[in-house]
């Protein structure tokens, strides 16, 4: 009976694993289906002009922008962790794809889709990868401050960027940040001032909106009215001269692949590798947070390993449907929950809701102005610019604005895949100056006594914790250097290390080393430990047999 | 007239005189064997170039000439969407109709404005904007008149394309020159264009293919057509260059019935223009929605 039962639990663990949809089928009553139908397909509408913008900002066609917004979405409601997270297309993604692509072939030519999809793909299997050898929890790592720091950089590089679709002007691509704005001042007599005031118009009621009311659907009804305005316009004037979007056609089955025929592969092989592991990486991370933003708000249990998963799957399944990388978009997901979806029922919704709108509505947005888009994308770049944020990240003195602005230099004029490396290196560099500095306590009376064996007088007690390893030797030997010089080394020094989470060769030779000097200076070593785990370490580097069996001592 | 071989030989003779004497390092007018051989490129096997006089229209090079590099991949991607844009440029066209609707031949024949002829003019000074445009800007106008659709940017990819394709068909045209068979044939009229007379001509010459409403004849799959509609709301609008009676007239002089162009005389062809004017077509996005309503339609040149 029992048997049976662990066999059925061991089932159902292993179904979840593979299908982690059987997790939710089940929650899907009637009041939760009509409640994640309202939500999909308010989140369906909510894309529509991100999904464009972002993927014109790739250098991709608007309508591969809208199936990544489609077919991602589904595989990760399938089969990625949260029930929460709406992935789709990325600014920091968009941004990066048009570095790395733009290496290799001209924006927007076949030659850059095909590089892309491969892109996507190759991204799709080290993620994968990073799913199937539970490496999820590796991103919990990533420094917050180089997040912050990559995400404003990309605010940045997106403002500045549509300036020259905002004011109906041609800005020279790849330039500087500076002389992109130097240039505007020469140029912003020639502008297009209808396209202009369309995108004021734009801007100006997104933020407008976003102070009355932030649970209203700004960006969305900002797109209506300059769209309209727009309309209007040419309805009264005639011709404007303004520069619009064109008519978007979905196919049911957008098929791709992508393509590793030497002949296309070759030349962009080395770039396309790295750029992948970059996108990989900004990808991941970017969900992972998101993700676990998600599960705080929903108190839902989230498998990073399993959202990574998910991840990976939708952009290995999506190179072969016309998608460009992809990961969970923080806003969208945000938005769900605030408008109360419960399940993944709402992407799948949202996905279709997708679909249908553009079917329907493409002679309508046809008609939107691209200086409009360019004042979404400003209110997006506005929105990743958290000045509250960054603030209190430069009024903390130390690594931590150091890191920050260097990473934001970075990523401004180094470009973005440059930054992801720069702040993966910081973000171990970081992690490693904590770990590194393993806390050293003098202990005295009470806490001191109690580790003092009987038959001993005087002893300096101190208390190791943390991880004794190759990084943080250069700190306890600075400890161990300084208490001789109180105790001459004549007394025993006790360590308290029952709290040492785990020792490598290297800190295991510092403390032989320390109880080398102390048994010729006429003091000896005693350790503490808490339990027998680490004794084939002690023992392999001969630590035992240099302070004694007797002055090994265990908590447990 | 029958050809003799002496009359080869002096003309030969007479063409490497001038070749060899002229000191112009390019003559146009060169006669070159691409010219005498048959043009596998284009669409039809018709004969659709009436040579009225051998040498005298430029000749771009052959499809098979297309280089095998990235150039290569951006001129076959141009000609793609030239040939069907309703395929590969859906994005920016509003009408049924693809730039080689107009442009015959890929762009190639002469009278039909081919692109050789007018790529090494730009950027040149035009009436319709009262300012020098360049050849991007110009294919905005294609894009908003003649495909009455949405302009791509003048640093969209697929304009790169166009201009590429554009600038390979020009391959060897000298700069800045009117070449013969540029833009529309030349017309005369003996009277007003006469609609009433438009619509028997067109009633016997060209309802086989463009239909008895001008609607055109679509492809056997029903997507894109075979022969562009003339008139209604999948054809070019009033702010194009064919809504003028006298430039249609030209087109239709030259090209017109499809293989027998100059068949009908400089009247019939203005006539026909007539007919095809005064029928229903998208407004001139140039100005408002009451002034289309409002005002007279723009390009009649007297027709009545």
């Amino acid at each position: 009976m029992e048997n049976s039962q662990t066999a059925n639990l061991k089932t159902q663990d292993w179904l979840t694993n593979i299908m982690p949809f059987t997790g939710w089928l089940g929650m899907l009553d009637n009041a939760t289906i009509r409640n994640d139908i309202f939500a999909g397909i308010a989140a369906g509408i909510l894309i529509l002009p991100q999904a464009i913008a972002l993927a014109t900002m790739a250098g991709l066609p608007p309508e591969i922008g809208l199936y990544t917004s489609i077919f991602p979405v589904f595989i990760c409601a399938f089969f990625g962790s949260s029930w929460h997270v709406l992935s789709g297309p990325n600014t920091s993604l968009s941004v990066i794809v048009a570095m790395i692509v733009g290496a290799y072939s001209s924006v927007g030519t076949p030659d850059w889709i095909m590089f892309t999809l491969t892109l996507t793909f190759m991204a799709g299997v080290i993620q994968l990868l990073f799913g199937f050898f539970k490496l999820g929890g590796l991103f919990n790592y990533f420094s917050h401050t180089v997040m912050v720091a990559i995400v404003t950089g990309v605010g940045i590089i997106i403002i500045v960027q549509q300036i020259g679709n905002f004011f109906g002007l041609t800005v020279n691509p790849g330039e500087p940040i500076e002389d992109t704005l130097y240039t505007m001042l020469f140029r912003i007599k020639d502008a297009n001032w209808w396209a202009a005031s369309l995108g004021f118009l734009t801007v100006a009621t997104g933020i407008l909106l976003k102070k009355i009311n932030p649970k209203l659907p700004y960006i969305i009804i900002a797109v209506i009215v300059g769209t309209f305005a727009g309309w209007l316009i040419e309805f009264l004037f005639g011709i404007t001269n303004i520069d619009k979007l064109g008519y978007l056609s979905l196919e049911l089955l957008p098929l791709s692949s992508p393509s590793f025929s030497p002949n296309d592969f070759y030349e962009a092989a080395e770039g396309l590798m790295m750029g992948s592991f970059m996108i990989a990486f900004l990808g991941l991370m970017q969900s992972a947070v998101i993700a676990r933003a998600m599960a705080v708000k929903s108190g839902q249990h989230i498998n990073i390993d399993q959202e990574v998963i998910g991840q990976g799957l939708s952009n290995v399944v999506g190179s072969f449907f016309s998608c460009y990388p992809s990961c969970g978009s923080f806003n969208r997901s945000a938005a769900n929950i605030e408008m109360g979806g419960k399940t993944p029922l709402v992407g799948i919704i949202s996905a279709l809701s997708l679909a249908a709108l553009v079917y329907f509505a493409s002679p309508v947005i046809a008609h939107m102005p691209l200086s409009v888009m360019a004042g979404i994308l400003f209110l997006v770049g506005i929105g990743l610019i958290k000045i509250k944020d960054i603030r209190t990240l430069l009024s903390v003195r130390g690594e931590t604005r150091i890191a920050f602005l260097l990473v934001l230099f970075a990523t401004v004029y180094g470009g973005l895949e440059w930054a992801v490396m720069l702040g993966i290196v910081i973000s171990v560099i970081l992690y490693l100056r904590t770990v590194s500095k393993p806390e050293v306590d003098v202990l005295f009376e009470n806490e001191a006594d109690q580790y003092i064996p009987d038959g001993i007088d005087e002893a300096t007690v101190i208390q190791l914790s943390g991880s004794v390893f190759f990084g943080s030797t250069q700190s306890i030997e600075i400890a161990f250097a300084d208490i001789a010089k109180e105790d001459h080394r004549l007394m025993p020094l006790i360590i308290a290390g029952e709290h040492i989470d785990n020792m490598d060769d290297a800190g295991v030779t510092t403390l032989l080393t320390e109880a080398q000097k102390r048994n010729l200076a006429g003091g000896s070593m005693i350790l503490w430990l808490r339990n027998h785990k680490l004794d084939a370490v002690l023992e392999r580097n001969g630590l035992i047999k240099a302070i004694g069996k007797d002055n090994m001592h265990y908590v447990a | 007239m029958t050809i003799k071989p002496h009359h080869l030989l002096a003309s030969v003779i007479g063409l490497f005189f001038t070749a060899v004497v002229s000191a112009e390092p390019f003559d146009p007018l060169e006669v070159r064997p691409t010219l005498v051989e048959p043009q596998l490129s284009l669409p039809t096997n018709l004969v659709t170039v009436p040579v009225i006089s051998p040498g005298e229209y430029f000749v771009p090079p052959m499809v098979d000439d297309i280089p095998d590099d990235k150039t290569g991949d951006i001129i076959r991607w141009g000609r793609n969407i030239f040939v069907n844009t309703q395929k590969y440029a859906p994005r920016y066209a509003g009408n049924g109709l693809n730039c080689v609707s107009c442009h015959l031949s890929e762009g190639r024949q002469p009278y039909a404005a081919p692109l050789w002829a007018a790529y090494p003019l730009y950027p040149v000074s035009r009436n319709k904007a009262n300012k020098v445009v360049t050849f991007q800007q110009r294919i905005q106008s294609c894009f908003k008149y003649s495909l009455d659709g949405i302009a791509p940017t003048v640093d969209a990819p697929e304009m790169d394309a166009l201009v590429t394709y554009s600038k390979w068909l020009s391959h060897g045209a000298p700069v800045g020159v009117s070449l013969p068979g540029r833009n529309f044939a030349d017309i005369k009229k003996t009277h007003d264009p006469d609609k009433l007379n438009g619509e028997l001509v067109y009633k016997a010459r060209c309802v086989v293919c463009h239909g008895e409403n001008g609607e055109g004849k679509k492809n056997r799959n029903g997507v894109g057509y075979m022969f562009p509609p003339l008139w209604g709301t999948d054809s070019f609008n009033r702010g194009a260059g064919l809504n003028k009676v006298k430039t249609a007239a030209q087109f239709i002089k030259a090209n017109m019935p499809l293989g027998s162009g100059y068949t009908l005389t400089d009247d019939e062809s203005l006539d026909i223009a007539a007919y095809m004017w005064i029928h229903f077509r998208p407004d001139d996005p140039r100005v408002s929605f009451f002034k289309n309503r409002t005002e007279m339609k723009p390009g009649g040149g007297g027709a009545r």
